[in-house]
């Protein structure tokens, strides 16, 4: 039974079954072997373009340094670029793009100028993947005068992907007038991590505040309400920007709202801890009665800035009695806040099972 | 607009190092984000000072041991040796070192500056200012060697 | 008589891996659609775009140690230079009897420093809590000894962040690991678990807890593994995690939501499997409360970690991993076709339960009935071809495939040498190191039935000095 013989004698006496497997088999063991020969192939390619990378960036960086320096102008290094390695280009001063600030920055963008049309271009329209980097481009090298388009993108019904670097883009390069925009799109992306979202409305600035705080109260009217996830991310947003009139408005809406959504609470809580004054209080304490744990202890450490003598007791009792030890902890903490050390030395004194959460709370013997 | 940034700097910040009698201080880049490092070279540099470039802590900790830099440049993330470590192991201000570190984390910046630090930048920075912020640094070393020990 | 017996055996292992090798080759398929999409994402996420320009939540990582006094010191080192602006390092010192405490508080000027647990799973008891005075960020938790897992839920006792990072004390992270990993969280708030990638730190230069230099190993054993870590990789957790239906989050490498840990009960201190345990277990609570959730898996390499080196090592190795897995799967066995919980319960469970958990049996009997039956001339030639090109041949493919993947996705292993070296392997693999794999892994589960305790002998040289 010679090799040659085997190939012919083999199909042959083999049952039907068996001879389908083998070729299935087969096929797909040669077939690995030649995707192995290809991706051989552009390992060997991939190499060549990594050495011709090299090259190209190491005959751009001395440039890029003199036209930061203004020993050079722009056009020493654009000239020196390919119009088709634009992409490469613009890859290479993204790293720098991310650690300069000021007035090299400025020297930068000059560099990557002549290109964003092309870039525009590509955020415009074609892979989901291709636009987003396109937009992070913008963001990174253009200026306000791309709002326009980033604005046309929020408008249309591009990928969540997109709106996603859309919306990030326009908070760096936006105004104030851009939060209605934003806000709307909001309502598409609710997957999107909160704080995300909120360092975006953060980034345009305290002219926006106005305008957050008229979406927190909702008063947009009934036909158009804005969802409770939308109104957390204001209330953040604000909270981060430290402004003061929302203060009175968050405080207004825990006293008169009845159903608002526990998130929205928690927010306005959290709000309230940073810009609220001793006389908001009051809104505060009837949540630390709150059903819900996380309400509770955003209310306790509301009350850590802004409560008194009398928040004494209620806090001593979430201290030693609530059933979530979160809560707990952030009344041990506003009590500390408020320097009410009384409700602390009994926990300690009593070695309540809870005493270990007020570690390091108390202030040292001496 | 952009200039007036620049004079500014040359003004108030690099002020006293015009009389600076040793422009040669050589300062030891301790950097691991290399777009930082180079960016700080090529100022440094132009300035008349030699750097250094190492990506490791441990080569770092290496190189103070036998050769006396003017100044460190270290990122607070380096690794082998953090900065925060490398401020720990030399003596204090002898080399001052300045950290670099990502914007962000105000409460890091207050206490690496309390535990020791001569200066901390935070990424992202403007080049020129951070160059003259390093070389100030030098220039009271150099004006009060005595001051630290 | 005998040979019809033998013959029929024979089919029915041949069987074994016609469903085996179709199973790996639909993942296979799956896999290829989600790397093209991915390698896209891949280059249009940019760290440290991420890094400078978004708030990101708090992580904290939690890394249990036990007698690691060589290496506690450079290891805590890499953790504290991962970027990412807002990470926490808990290292939980589970009652070492060396010098792990003593090399720390010297290293990081430790003070002992009161610090409040925000959770109440059991563990063992707390000595005292250290904070070192050079990184406010560090912090040292001294317990008395309780195992990995016990470690480990003191560490998530102590969390105060959102998320907590579960890794060895061994595992080298990449600079962008957290950030990497972190993604997922924020495109998607039910995220609940991400595991990452663990690749072989093997052979690589490794300074400073950083891989400089990504290199085959030299040594055989060592560098079989990275032939199956990568098919692990690309045939297992990639299409795992398109379908949605992900069991296995490496002991060395996840992120996880903290107040989903903790709701479901932490770590089980009962299993050698326990970072599978944890997962299956979320899967299960997280269905049976009908939340939406998502436990996913990152394909990018962010973790590096050194393997058994050594035969002994090794089989120890692949002993408590297959007892673990099998705990794990005969625990939870109420999901096994269980239409209540989905995809997973319908396919990812059967698929483990039988083919991962069992199936090493049915492999090493089947590769000595088919020697024996060879032996005996109880198996026609046409046979004889179809068991070695299904049994070997489409396990060497899919390795090859996985070779493949490897190049067109994530391109880490730069030498041609290397590659070429790592399109060779899958021939050596199948005949050698697979039937060695399954009987290890046979005594495994020989040893989970007659439930041997203790823990197999992991001795590591750690990576203060690299392989050169």
């Amino acid at each position: 039974m010679g090799g040659l013989t085997l190939f012919d004698w083999l199909p042959r006496s083999t049952p039907g079954p068996l001879l389908v497997l083998m070729s299935v088999a087969l096929a797909f063991f040669l077939l690995a072997g030649i995707a192995a020969l290809v991706a051989m192939g552009i390992h060997l390619f991939d190499k060549w373009l990594d050495r011709r990378q090299c090259r190209e960036r190491a005959a751009w960086r001395p440039r890029l340094y003199e036209v930061l320096m203004q020993e050079a102008a722009p056009a020493a290094l654009i000239d020196h670029v390919h119009p088709l390695r634009f992409d490469a280009f613009l890859a290479f001063l993204t790293p720098y793009a991310s650690t300069i600030e000021g007035n090299e920055m400025n020297h930068l963008q000059a560099l990557a100028r002549p290109f964003l049309p092309v870039v525009c271009e590509r955020a415009k329209a074609g892979p989901p993947l291709r636009r987003t980097r396109a937009l992070r481009r913008i963001g990174l090298f253009g200026g306000s005068r791309h709002v326009p388009l980033l604005r046309t993108i929020l408008q249309e019904d591009a990928p969540d992907l997109v709106l996603r670097a859309a919306m990030r883009e326009l908070g760096r390069l936006g105004t104030a007038a851009d939060v209605p925009l934003i806000l709307e799109t909001i309502d598409q992306l609710t997957d999107m991590d909160r704080r995300q979202i909120s360092s975006i409305l953060y980034e345009l600035g305290e002219e926006a505040a106005p305008v957050l705080r008229s979406a927190l109260v909702n008063e947009v009217g009934p036909s158009q309400e804005r969802s409770p996830f939308v109104r957390v991310v204001c209330a953040e947003a604000l909270r981060w920007l430290g402004d003061a009139p929302s203060g009175p408005t968050a405080a207004t809406l825990l006293r008169t709202n009845e159903d608002l959504d526990p998130e929205v609470r928690a927010s306005l809580l959290r709000l309230l801890r940073r810009v609220g004054r001793p006389h908001h209080a009051a809104a505060v304490r009837p949540y630390c009665e709150s059903p819900v744990a996380f309400v509770r202890i955003h209310a306790a450490r509301a009350l850590g800035s802004l409560g008194a003598a009398r928040d004494e007791a209620p806090l001593e009792t979430r201290l030693r009695i609530d059933d979530n030890r979160w809560v707990a902890l952030s009344a041990a903490n506003a009590l500390a806040e408020l320097e009410r050390w009384a409700p602390l030395h009994r926990l300690h004194d009593d070695s309540h099972p809870r005493a270990s959460l007020i570690a390091g709370l108390l202030p040292s013997p001496e | 607009m952009g200039d007036a940034l620049v004079d500014l700097t040359s003004l108030n910040l690099c002020a006293p190092m015009r009389d600076s009698p040793s422009p040669k201080a050589s300062i030891l880049l301790a950097l691991e984000h290399r777009p930082s490092a180079e960016l700080l070279r090529e100022h440094l540099r132009r300035q008349g000072h030699e750097t250094v470039h190492v990506e490791d802590g441990r080569d770092a900790h290496q190189y103070l041991e036998t050769e006396s830099p003017g100044a460190v440049v270290a990122g607070t993330r380096l690794p082998g040796r953090t900065g925060r470590e490398l401020v720990r192991l030399v003596p204090p201000f002898d080399p001052p070192v300045v950290l670099l570190g990502r914007r962000g984390n105000d409460g890091e910046v207050v206490q690496a500056l309390e535990q020791g630090a001569a200066d901390y930048i935070t990424r992202p920075f403007s080049p020129p200012v951070a160059a003259a912020r390093v070389r100030r640094v030098l220039s009271f070393r150099e004006a009060f060697p005595h001051a630290a020990a | 008589m005998m040979d019809t017996a033998l013959l029929w055996a024979n089919y029915l292992v041949l069987g074994y891996f016609v469903v085996l090798n179709s199973g790996y080759l639909l993942m296979s398929a799956v896999t290829v659609r989600s790397l093209v999409r991915y390698r896209h994402l891949l280059r249009t996420y940019d760290p440290d775009h991420a890094l400078s320009a978004e708030t990101l939540p708090p992580i904290t990582l939690i890394a249990p140690a036990y007698n690691e006094a060589a290496t506690c010191v450079e290891s805590t080192r890499a953790f504290l230079s991962i970027d990412y602006p807002n990470a926490e390092v808990l290292v939980v010192n589970d009652g070492s009897t060396d010098q792990t405490l003593e090399k720390l508080i010297e290293a990081f000027e430790l003070e002992p420093t009161a610090r409040p647990p925000t959770a109440t799973l059991p563990t063992a008891e707390v000595r005292e809590t250290y904070q070192s005075q050079v990184h406010p960020s560090l912090w040292v938790i001294d317990k008395e000894n309780g195992g990995k897992a016990d470690a480990l839920n003191t560490g998530i006792c102590y969390c105060n962040a959102p998320f907590f990072c579960a890794m060895d004390a061994d595992t080298i992270v990449e600079r962008e690991g957290l950030i990497r990993m972190v993604r997922p969280f924020l495109e998607e708030r039910s995220t609940v678990a991400v595991g990452g990638i663990v690749r072989v730190a093997n052979g690589c230069t490794v300074r400073s807890g950083r891989v400089r230099d990504v290199a085959l190993p030299r040594a055989w054993l060592p560098k079989l593994q990275v032939l199956e870590y990568l098919r692990a990789f690309f045939f297992g957790r990639v299409a795992w995690d398109e379908i949605g239906a992900m069991l296995i989050i490496s002991g060395a490498f996840g992120l996880f939501r903290r107040e989903t840990v903790v709701e479901v009960g932490g770590y089980a201190t009962d299993t050698v499997g326990e970072d599978m345990e944890l997962v299956v277990r979320m899967h299960r609570r997280l269905l049976e409360q009908k939340k939406d959730y998502h436990i996913r898996f990152l394909p990018d390499p962010v973790a590096w970690t050194e393997v058994p080196s050594t035969l002994r090592v090794l089989r120890s190795q692949r002993n408590r991993w297959q007892r673990g897995l099998a705990e794990t799967m005969v625990r939870h066995q109420r999901m096994l076709f269980n239409p209540r919980y989905g995809v997973v319960g319908l396919v990812a469970y059967p698929f483990f339960y039988f083919l991962e958990t069992f199936g090493p049996i049915v492999e090493f009997i089947g590769y000595l009935l088919f020697v024996f039956a060879l032996l005996k001339g109880a198996l026609s030639l046409p046979f004889t071809v179809a068991f070695l090109l299904v049994a070997f041949g489409v396990g060497t493919a899919l390795s090859l495939t996985a070779v493949v993947l490897e190049e067109l996705s994530f391109r880490r292993y730069k030498r041609t040498g290397d590659l070429l070296q790592l399109f060779g392997l899958p021939l050596v693999e199948a005949f050698g190191y697979r039937p060695l794999n399954a009987w290890w892994r046979m005594r495994g589960l020989w040893s989970y039935f007659r439930s041997e305790e203790g823990w197999g002998v992991m001795e590591r040289a750690g990576f203060n000095t690299s392989e050169a």
